[in-house]
């Protein structure tokens, strides 16, 4: 029997970081995907010949560049190029962009309310502190502080220590960002509508809340963990992989194969060994079985455990558990390809934001009903779009002069009220969006060379993303920390000695690009290190 | 000291159950009390109402379940005449089969309940075991004074009492708190339970008062709050007379101590003497002089119009002028001519709490529609006939029956001048749909939605709750970090009603514990 | 947006436009929203806000026309002449003779209706009751944990009428203050354009164009004058430790203005100067810049950044008279801790500039030299440092500067000391000028 130190599922972004955290540190790693190349729900694809795009992400946003730098990616290639904010439009031409530049955004704000341009002084404040003290808890496990009797005890003790000992200000600080609403959160700042409802709908992309859902408020920090966010005082920007998604695994790839590593596609794993309660290894479709130290699962947290184990084998009461994970989908996935840059009349010439995002979003309350409309599972009226035309700011990934354009439909349900998806309500939610799209961009029909919409059940079917969820399982207060992967279960490692989950369904979630994986790198690499 | 008829020892703005609860405590320790109601009679929510001649009816609120025994004794309030006509009332949930769901409250209801739902009783024992567990953790705290945010040696150790009252209790009750806390409490009743029915009374006692539906995160929370409001209290119980009879006793308290209440007075201005307060000015310009008072209304038009923005720092204020939630909540009070008979509900069991949320999709339902402004065909109630227990609220062999509707919105589409019959018809049809024949037995019938309670007891938003059960807005956050534990910038002004914790229903405990505070810090001592 | 939200914003904005299409400014009693002056929405058309990267001053031609050196700066957004001509040459006529300079970027708020001076004393820091109309003086406001916000020059221009000069906008913050009074705010930033006019021949050039009136004016005190025909309202203030005067006119009637200075002061020696000469005068007179040698709170992400006024002015008590303002129970809890850090005038021995440049006492690092520059008045460099309380008393300073020989960069420590006072802070700033004393 074959036999390698640790075994990767899934050649995803963070299997592979992941691996080529663990090739670094010299362990023997596999990773094995079922598909015939890497990239897992980003998987870069072929829309149309020469026209590249990920095929289920948006694919804004890159590795944060402490990864970047740890696994030595610019060595093998990867560059990252600079991308501003971002574009919403609304309804009757009104558009709020994103600067980097402090001066340049404040500006932009001022179009809409003199008075917010001065309030982003002090959002932008609460936001980066915000994201100074959330930082560190995202690169390292979140355990609960509950662990055996004695232990967790003191850890309680610790931690009502330490939380008594905040000034009052951050503790009422801390409390409303992680209790509030995002629209509640946002009235506290700004009056004009236009910018409250750019700023939510930018944090609510993906995830499965409302503007005025309790809780939402922390999502708004999250575009403020880009490392650079604060570096000129105007909104925080993005670091896009020069040549896309397909960049990017190449070079995680190249980072594997340097560490000495092995990646072997169309290898599907179809069940995990398990003796004495302790993971074993992994056996193939083939039968084929590889022994492992350590076993790293990139899928879901449902699909790790609920089809690659035999439910028996699994501790008592982890099956009820995870199967209380919520995940559903929220968002369907649609890719154009385009002959030429599509012209937006509404928009200023020029405006170096669209190479950021332009968001296709109503007012709050409009969130709002489009939400409500996801919850009772009907199909979408009125949805928010995230449009990327990543060829922008990198025309590497269409032909010369010819664009892709990649959008997320957000509040689209995976199952519906009353049936399925039939083909008419899907040819109607492409017709939607397309027509949301000449909104802003009245010729874009001509130039459209193929479309194509993906539902959260294509996605499922497709890559066996439970839900076709990918925020990989709800991003809420209740599933995060020491709650994600489920309750009372928080990090990289499960019940299941030597398995691991390096999928964003671990801590911390769907939010930094690769810590999921980075952080499952290091608990194995810590747990190995404590077995000597 | 002069003792005029403008000079009292202390004033109370708000004759609501929490502002005379504090006047009561303050005479009781010998002060002489001003009340000053803006409305027509004392009682705010809490106050009984005639329906029509004869027929007397619990205003807003018609039950109480977490009236502190406390606070009773100390103010001896039996002696002042309260009597309950009712303890210990179960909760029942109306089926549409008719097959009625009792929550059972000992040994042999709960068998009763096994039978009925076999699968849930199990889960529904360890449910009410865990939510007691989770409020027993908090239960402390809400009948004393928040901890100052600003003394880290206090809050350490409260902190790590916490953390040892739920190592003790052996039930992990901190642990599963931190889980629950943002749970939905939809997502964990379908985790626990299987009936409909029971997972719909569930959400409606959770969500009860607020706007948020129960797939909302946080609203898990509120059930645990909730039930540790409840022991605080003596178990659900009806005052004989209504609700009003509890705010005459404490009224004769004021008056036996020197106090008065007067009605139709509102004030107009706090007035301030060399850096505390010193009195208030009404409306009409009469001067009144105290160097306590306390504020049992909005601790928002407390500060900003009646104590001026000049006497509040910025951030202050803006903590207190974020807009405020409407109420979510519609009363209807019906005197019915005979007895409605409940389709298939045992005749001991109709004086008892009676919810109609047959479903938790229907309890969603009801929630969506009312964040469009609908108003839902099958509208969530909570039913009681105190009649039946104090046959002095209605003519012999006739009735009350007090309705509260849960998920009304503050503003109707269309309006409602134009919907207020149909939401009527609305209401009775459910009604009637669980007990035929109601209709024809009405002689009259009150309806309060949110707007006139606004305008009718001056609450913001029609919002029983001044500032509703938001988890920031809690314990020492509540109203807000500034004013959290009801001292205000001003010496000897202070705020006692559901605006500060620990928050609304008739518990009387925002009042009792300002009062003792502002005895406490010596103001308003001679 | 909703519809109908949509058409009540635009009404509203209408409304705003014939508010000061109309020419009396006074603020109508009925109106006591804070507002926004729209004006400067139509200045800016409907260009893109990333277009242009800096606006010009309504005294740009003027500037322009004067620029031998073509060195300009960005300052609050507008671009203003660096150097004109030669500093030193800019330097010699502000100390001995006069010089003319166009301080437009700076910010102007005007708070006016009932409730403005209540509104006024609960925001600022100091006392504000006893400003007189016609009178001027510098105030500094707070957060609520009493770290400070902003300072600035507050005028009194009428009995309800106040006008707030500042370095950076606090738009936002003077709105959210404005709730519970009837008090009106605007932002005339753009229709207010400044000249200062500052030296010891000042006053002299002033009553040479026949307004002795203004070369009258005691500090801190202000009037209207006639001046090339335009009207405009005159100050002592200037922050250059000399007589001075500021001219405050409507931003069309700034070019008139300053041709006719510029036309009756050659023969006193006034030069037209740029923003280097007004950064090295109020760091000769020993004035910290709000933005550059202290943030606001608000814009402090490490809260350590966020200062109380008595670090950056180091007499800054609070008023005990004084009743309740914004931070004021947060400071006067904090009365009689020395603050951690705190800001102090330094002389650094060398040329070497010293700007942003660490400071260490014995070797470990104790703070930051926030502006510097070489000063004539002492003939040395001189900084404004942010320096730890523990490093102020112990002194045995070192300023880390960067010294560039040929195409090397080396590091080396210039020795420094805190100065007791500003290097220049002239006896003629405090009183009128003799001429002119009644």
């Amino acid at each position: 029997m074959e036999r390698r130190d640790a075994v990767v599922i899934g050649a995803g972004l963070n299997g592979l970081v992941a691996a080529a955290y663990l090739a670094r540190a010299g362990l023997d790693v596999l990773v094995l995907d079922r598909a015939s190349s890497p990239g897992g729900i980003a998987l870069p694809y072929e829309i149309a010949p020469g026209f590249v795009l990920p095929r289920y992400t948006l694919g804004s946003g890159g590795l944060p560049p402490r990864i970047a730098a740890d696994l030595d990616l610019a060595r093998h290639g990867l560059r990252f190029i600079r991308a501003e904010g971002s574009v919403a439009c609304f309804p009757g031409g009104a558009y709020v962009a994103s600067y980097r530049d402090g001066i340049v955004h404040r500006r932009e704000l001022a179009r809409h309310s003199r008075r917010d341009a001065d309030a982003w002084t002090r959002y932008r404040r609460d936001m980066l502190r915000a994201a100074r003290g959330l930082a560190p808890l995202l690169t390292r496990a979140a355990k609960a502080p509950f662990g055996g009797l004695f232990a967790g005890l003191r850890a309680q003790l610790a931690l009502a220590d330490r939380i008594a000992a905040l000034p009052p200000a951050d503790l009422a600080a801390m409390l409303r960002l992680w209790t509030m609403s995002a629209s509640d959160y946002l009235d506290d700042y700004f009056e004009a509508p236009e910018i409250k409802a750019h700023l939510a709908a930018a944090a609510l992309i993906g995830g499965t809340l409302g503007p005025s859902s309790p809780m939402s408020a922390s999502r708004l920090v999250w575009p403020w963990l880009s490392e650079t966010g604060d570096a000129m005082g105007g909104a925080p920007d993005t670091l896009m992989p020069q040549g896309g998604t397909i960049a990017l695994l190449q070079a995680l790839t190249a980072a594997v194969e340097a560490g000495g590593g092995t990646i072997r596609l169309e290898a599907e794993v179809t069940d995990v060994l398990i003796k004495d309660g302790r993971v074993r290894g992994v056996e193939l479709a083939n039968g084929e079985t590889i022994g492992a130290g350590a076993v790293l699962s990139g899928l879901d947290v449902k699909r790790s455990f609920l089809s690659l184990f035999r439910w028996k084998d699994l501790p008592d009461g982890l099956v009820e558990r995870v199967g209380r994970v919520r995940m559903k989908g929220v968002a369907a996935k649609v890719n154009i390809a385009l002959d030429a840059m599509p012209d937006f009349p509404g928009l200023p010439e020029g405006c170096p934001s669209l190479g950021g995002g332009l968001r296709l979003a109503g007012t709050i309350p409009a969130m709002d009903r489009a939400f409500a409309d996801w919850r009772e599972r009907m199909p979408p009226r009125d949805p928010v779009i995230d449009v990327l035309i990543p060829s922008i700011t990198d025309p590497s990934l269409a032909p010369p002069g010819r664009h892709v354009l990649s959008a997320l439909v957000q509040f689209v349900p995976g199952e519906l009220h009353d049936g399925t998806w039939t083909v008419e309500r899907r040819d109607a939610l492409r017709d939607l969006v397309t027509a949301r799209l000449a909104e802003v961009s009245p010729g874009i029909g001509k130039h459209m060379l193929a479309c194509e919409v993906l539902l959260p059940g294509d996605i499922e079917d497709e890559v066996g993303l439970t839900g076709g969820d990918l925020a990989y399982g709800e991003a809420t207060l209740d599933q995060f920390f020491a709650n994600r992967p489920f309750p009372g279960q928080g990090g990289a490692s499960t019940p299941l000695r030597n398995f691991y989950l390096c999928s964003p369904s671990a801590h911390p979630g769907p939010f930094v690009m690769g810590a999921p994986g980075a952080n499952a790198a290091a608990e194995v690499l810590t747990a190995l290190k404590g077995r000597g | 000291m002069n003792r005029d008829g403008n000079t009292y020892d202390a004033i109370v703005i708000g004759a609501g159950h929490n502002g005379l609860v504090a006047a009561a405590r303050l005479a009781r320790a010998g002060r002489r009390v001003l009340v000053l109601e803006a409305g027509e009679a004392a009682g705010g929510a809490a106050a009984t109402s005639e329906i029509v001649p004869g027929y007397a009816a619990p205003a807003v609120a018609h039950l109480v379940d977490a009236f502190p025994k406390r606070i009773e004794r100390e103010l001896k309030l039996p002696k002042q005449g309260l009597r309950y006509a009712a303890r210990d009332i179960p909760t029942v949930a109306l089926d549409p089969d008719g097959d009625h769901l009792l929550l059972p409250r000992n040994r042999r209801e709960f068998k009763r309940f096994a039978s009925r739902l076999p699968r849930d009783a199990e889960a529904y024992r360890n449910y009410v075991a865990l939510l007691r567990a989770q409020a027993a953790l908090i239960e402390p705290l809400l009948g004393e004074t928040p901890p100052d945010l600003h003394d880290a040696g206090a809050l350490r150790s409260l902190f790590r009492r916490l953390v040892w009252r739920s190592a003790l209790s052996g039930r992990a009750g901190l642990q599963s708190l931190m889980r629950n806390l943002p749970e939905s409490i939809g997502d964990r009743l379908d985790a626990e339970f299987e009936s409909p029915l029971l997972k719909g009374a569930l959400a409606f006692d959770a969500t009860l008062g607020g706007a948020e539906g129960p797939y909302a995160h946080g609203t898990s929370f509120r059930a645990v709050w909730r039930e540790a409001l409840r022991m605080q209290g003596q178990g659900l119980r009806q005052i004989a007379g209504g609700p009003g009879a509890l705010v005459q006793a404490l009224a004769a308290i004021v008056s036996a101590g020197g106090g008065e209440l007067r009605v139709n007075s509102p004030a107009a201005r706090i007035f301030v003497e060399n850096g505390a307060a010193a009195g208030v000015e009404l409306a009409d310009g009469t001067v009144l002089r105290a160097p306590l008072m306390l504020s049992a209304i909005n601790p928002r038009i407390t500060l900003l119009d009646l104590l001026g923005a000049n006497r509040v720092e910025t951030h202050e204020a803006l903590e207190l002028s974020r807009a405020p939630r409407p109420g979510t909540t519609a009363k209807l009070n019906l005197a019915l001519e005979r007895m409605p008979i409940f389709t298939g509900l045992a005749a001991e069991h109709h004086g008892a709490r009676l919810l109609i949320a047959p479903s938790l999709d229907e309890v969603e339902e009801a929630a969506s529609s009312c964040r469009e402004n609908r108003l839902t065909s099958a509208p969530l109630l909570e039913l009681h006939l105190p009649s039946l227990a104090d046959p002095s609220l209605a003519p012999e062999g006739q009735h009350i029956l007090s309705v509260i509707v849960h998920y009304t919105p503050y503003e109707a589409e269309g309006g409602w001048s134009m919907q207020r019959e149909s939401f009527v018809q609305k209401v009775v049809r459910r009604i009637a749909a669980f007990a035929p024949g109601v209709e024809e037995a009405m002689i009259a019938g009150e309806i309060l939605t949110p707007p006139d309670i606004e305008r009718k007891y001056g609450l913001a938003g029609g919002d029983w709750h001044q500032g509703d059960l938001r988890l920031d807005h809690l314990f020492a956050f509540r109203p807000s970090p500034v004013f959290g534990r009801y001292e205000t910038p001003v010496a000897g002004l202070y705020l006692c009603g559901a605006g500060s914790h620990p928050g609304g229903g008739v518990t009387g405990l925002p009042g009792w514990i300002a009062a003792g505070v502002a005895m406490e810090n010596g103001e308003g001592a001679r | 947006m909703t519809p109908d939200t949509l058409p009540r914003a635009e009404e509203e904005q209408m409304d705003a436009l014939h508010d000061t299409a109309a020419p009396a400014n006074a603020p109508d009693p009925a109106d006591e929203r804070a507002e926004v002056d729209p004006a400067l929405f139509e200045e800016e058309g409907s260009e893109p806000p990333f277009a242009r990267a800096v606006r010009t001053t309504p005294l740009h031609l003027e500037t322009a026309a004067e620029s031998r050196t073509n060195r300009w700066t960005a300052w609050n957004g507008y671009t203003v002449p660096r150097v004109l001509t030669d500093l030193g040459d800019e330097y010699r006529a502000l100390r001995g003779a006069a010089a003319l300079m166009d301080l437009s970027p700076l910010v102007k708020y005007r708070i006016s209706g009932r409730d403005a001076l209540a509104y006024l004393e609960r925001l600022c820091a100091v006392s504000v009751a006893t400003l007189d109309i016609d009178r001027l003086r510098h105030v500094m406001f707070c957060e609520g944990s009493g770290m400070v916000l902003g300072d600035g020059l507050l005028f009194r221009l009428g009995a309800d009428d106040y006008r707030l000069v500042t370095e950076e906008t606090h738009l936002a913050w003077l709105i959210d203050s404005a709730e519970g009074f009837r008090v009106r705010v605007e932002d005339v930033s753009a229709t207010l354009a400044v000249l200062s006019l500052q030296g010891p021949l000042s006053a002299l050039l002033l009553a040479e164009l026949g307004i002795g009136d203004a070369a009258m004016l005691e500090p801190f005190a202000a009037r209207w004058i006639a001046l090339g025909g335009m009207p405009v309202y005159a100050s002592r203030s200037g922050a250059t430790g000399d007589l001075g005067y500021e001219l405050w006119c409507d931003a069309e009637d700034a070019p008139h203005v300053w041709r006719a200075l510029m036309a009756k002061g050659a023969a006193f020696g006034l030069r037209p100067a740029g923003f280097a000469l007004r950064e090295l005068a109020r760091l000769e007179a020993g004035y910290p810049r709000a933005g550059r040698d202290y943030l606001s709170a608000f814009a402090a992400i490490d809260p350590a950044d966020a200062l109380p006024p008595a670090a950056i002015w180091p007499h800054f008590v609070p008023d005990p008279a004084k009743g309740l303002f914004n931070g004021g129970t947060a400071l006067r809890s904090m009365q009689g801790e020395a603050p951690a850090r705190r800001l102090v005038r330094l002389a650094v021995q060398g040329l070497e500039p010293v700007r942003f440049a660490a400071i260490s006492a014995g070797g470990a690092p104790v703070g930051l030299a926030t502006s510097a520059g070489f000063s004539p008045a002492l003939g040395a460099n001189i900084a404004l440092a942010l320096l730890d309380e523990r490093a102020v008393r112990s002194g045995d300073l070192s300023v880390l500067a960067e010294r560039r020989a040929g195409l090397s960069v080396g590091e080396s420590r210039l020795p420094a000391r805190i100065l007791a006072g500003p290097v220049f802070s002239h006896p003629r700033r405090f009183a009128v000028p003799a001429p002119f004393r009644p």
